[in-house]
């Protein structure tokens, strides 16, 4: 034989090699029956749940794992109602059914990571490039300890919502920014003398963020150098002085809206409470067309301003407390790789803006101000609000405890005893040091 | 061989009689028994469904039911819950006599039909009941200031400061019936003779009543009384529905049940809140054995 016949028989053995190699690989590797994998995804239900099934994220995250890494993945979605949702997510994990993905709010965090219910996810983050397009306000409120233990799924503010047409019938200057709290006593005294009508001039809190006024006076309620958290400061005892005025100086706001559970946000809607302070989602989740209290005409009747500051030298001139849902997974997933990939997709740009419009959430990523949310002067509004003047409470051990105390101090001392500032505070003092014990607790004054 | 045949039957007998006896024994033992036991046991400990506690919980011997009995809020609850005991019975015994009387009475027909209205209530479960009464006395929509502003009467604020009440209403509602079922079957177990003499004899009807009655039926009568009591101490059902998740401020409808389930699972300190239960355990314990002393007497 030739040379070259030898040579291009050689060509022809190796080209039938690289073949038959190839078919082979395709035959058993790549159409080998996929992996079956079941993933368990607890969230609330209702408008939470629905979003999600929804979205297509579940549907985008099968394929790509069927795609990617031949696994074939069940996402089962288990939901518990939204009241009481905590309670019976940590009534779950307790009992020992932990599910691979879980919405969390992020106050229950530390207990959370105590109790090893959530997996450390920084290394997971670490490795994510999506990673450094999250705001930093956000992934600075998310680490425990300097660790990630959730990845947020939106963010939200705290805000004055007030009525325009209200302040129109009372004189007062709309649109409207308080620039302190005596400000916003001002407006509601006025408009509890020339507009009687209105039930409830000001609601002065939202129970889950009671702390506001410390951050509006420049407070602190942790100080993670000595990881102690305050109980006594100028700070808390101006905490107690804005809401025993709202009750009691001023009597702007009926002790009937706490002893009783009014419903603000419906009161709002009705145009029987003017100056409400609460979160952003109340503009589309509860007064957005087809929500339960829709607001027709809501751009023109709905006005939003900045929580003021304390005035006080030190103090911040707006404060916007920031809160936060998000993603945690399960510390005894079987799957933590899988689950991080569908938590992936449920924080995508494209699901997370589209949340954050249909909800009036924030977004907590700086890529999805897309499409309708880029669009939404409200959402614009806030943003730029959370980035300018967004305080967030720490996520130190103990901090749902704190705030539990707090509330409770307000309700029942504050509201239903009608003790004075001084008082409330030496009862919460009291109270978190009996709670955390003496030695994670310290006094300012 | 005779005996020898006795004993052998006797013991086949006592075995298929425990074989009987083993599933129904052993689902009290998985779902009653063990679960009352790790609850009696968990209410020694500080354990906490979250945070350092969870995993490492320390036994703390009676510090709970120390905690317990010298919290203002477990005694402002306890009050609450005598209230709300005191008054359902009343309500529940005086509704279900007058309904017993109705369903064994003579005088009335299509008492059959009325038996199962009556019995309705007591057979739907408590969350649907709560359900629709929450509607029904919503201050502003609901149907019962309706009526009342339509009666041209004040409407009331049947969800908060008649909270308590509303609570002890719909449990009376819909359990006044064990208190019919027990007094029917007391007033159906008087021999008919005593009626006719003392109807020979021209008694009134409410001589009847408090000669032949109400000396028949007195133990029937007290075991009822405490039954209902017992019924409605662990009541939890109507005052969850009606408060939620947390107390109200002055801790107006918070029972003793629910103080346990807030202290458990809303504040998460579950050693605390199954001590509290424990307590609850013990009262109803002890009426149990004044019931049980009862029926003895009577025997």
């Amino acid at each position: 034989m030739s040379p070259l016949s030898k040579r291009v028989l050689a060509i022809i053995i190796v080209i039938a090699i690289v073949v038959v190699g190839a078919v082979t690989y395709y035959s058993f590797v790549l159409t080998k029956p996929p992996r079956k994998v079941e993933l368990t995804l607890f969230t609330k239900a209702g408008l939470w749940a629905d979003f999600v099934r929804g979205s297509g994220a579940i549907e985008r995250f099968k394929e790509r794992m069927l795609k990617e890494k031949n696994i074939e993945v069940e996402v089962k979605l288990l939901t518990a109602p939204h009241r009481g949702y905590s309670e019976k997510l940590v009534a779950t994990l307790a009992a020992g059914t932990v599910p691979d993905v879980f919405w969390v709010s992020l106050v229950m965090i530390p207990d959370m990571v105590e109790s090893g219910y959530v997996l450390d996810l920084t290394p997971y983050v670490e490795k994510w490039d999506e990673w450094g397009k999250f705001y930093k306000t956000i992934k600075d409120m998310i680490r425990c300890k300097g660790k990630i233990y959730a990845i947020p799924n939106d963010a939200a503010i705290i805000i004055i919502y007030y009525r325009k047409d209200i302040f129109k019938k009372a004189g007062l200057p709309v649109p409207w920014q308080p620039k302190t709290w005596e400000d916003v006593f001002e407006a509601a005294r006025i408009i509890k003398e020339k507009v009687p009508d209105v039930k409830v001039p000001l609601s002065p809190y939202y129970g889950g963020e009671i702390q506001t006024p410390i951050f509006s006076a420049g407070g602190k309620i942790y100080d993670p150098t000595d990881g102690k958290f305050i109980v006594k400061s100028k700070e808390i005892l101006f905490l107690f002085k804005v809401y025993y005025d709202a009750f009691y100086t001023y009597k702007v706001t009926p002790r009937e809206l706490i002893l009783e559970r009014w419903d603000t946000r419906k009161l709002f809607q009705e145009g029987k409470l003017a100056i409400l302070v609460d979160g952003t989602w109340c503009y589309s989740e509860k007064w957005g067309p087809g929500m339960a209290y829709e607001i027709p005409n809501r751009e023109e009747t709905v006005g939003y301003a900045y929580l003021p500051g304390s005035g006080a030298a030190g103090a911040p001139k707006y404060v916007v407390t920031m809160r936060d849902y998000a993603w945690a997974i399960g510390a005894k997933s079987e799957h933590p790789e899988l689950a991080f990939e569908l938590i992936k997709e449920l924080v995508k740009p494209e699901v997370m803006s589209s949340w954050g419009y249909k909800t009036s959430h924030l977004v907590a990523r700086a890529d999805a101000v897309i499409g309708d949310y880029a669009k939404d002067v409200f959402l614009k509004w806030n943003t730029e609000a959370m980035e300018k003047y967004g305080v967030a409470k720490p996520l130190a051990l103990g901090i749902r405890k704190y705030l539990k105390v707090l509330q409770d101090t307000v309700k029942k001392e504050l509201v239903t005893e009608g003790k004075t500032p001084e008082e409330c505070m030496e009862a919460f003092a009291a109270a978190v040091t009996a709670e955390l014990g003496a030695d994670r607790v310290k006094s300012k004054l | 061989m005779k005996e020898i045949k006795d004993r052998v039957k006797v013991n086949a007998k006592i075995l298929v009689l425990t074989l009987f006896l083993i599933p129904a024994l052993i689902i009290l033992v998985i779902f009653q028994l063990i679960p009352t036991i790790w609850t009696i046991w968990i209410g020694f400990t500080d354990m906490a469904l979250v945070g350092k506690k969870f995993l490492h919980y320390n036994f703390v011997g009676l510090e709970n039911y120390i905690k317990a009995l010298s919290d203002s809020y477990f005694w402002i609850s306890m009050k609450v819950t005598l209230y709300y005991c005191l008054a359902s019975l009343a309500l529940r015994f005086l509704l279900g006599l007058a309904a017993a009387f109705y369903i064994t009475s003579k005088a009335f027909k299509g008492k059959g039909v009325m038996a199962a209205i009556f019995l309705l209530p007591y057979i739907i479960p408590g969350a649907i009941h709560s359900y629709v009464w929450l509607s029904m006395l919503e201050p502003d929509y609901g149907t019962v200031n309706r009526v009342l502003r339509a009666l041209n009467l004040p409407p009331q604020s049947w969800t908060y400061e008649r909270l308590t009440e509303s609570i002890i209403a719909v449990n009376c509602w819909a359990g006044y019936a064990l208190a019919m079922l027990v007094l029917a079957s007391a007033l159906t177990s008087i021999p008919k003779e005593y009626y006719e003499i003392s109807d020979i004899y021209g008694a009134s009807r409410w001589f009847k009543f408090r000669k032949i009655t109400l000396p028949l039926i007195k133990y029937p009568l007290i075991l009822t009384l405490i039954l209902i009591f017992k019924e409605d101490i662990d009541d939890f059902t109507y005052a969850y529905m009606f408060t939620g998740e947390t107390p109200y401020p002055d801790y107006k409808t918070e029972l003793i049940s629910l103080y346990a389930y807030h202290k458990a699972f809303s504040d998460f300190e579950l050693g605390f809140g199954c001590a509290v239960g424990f307590i609850i355990a013990i009262i109803v314990f002890v009426l149990t054995l004044l019931q049980l002393k009862m029926s003895e007497v009577r025997g």
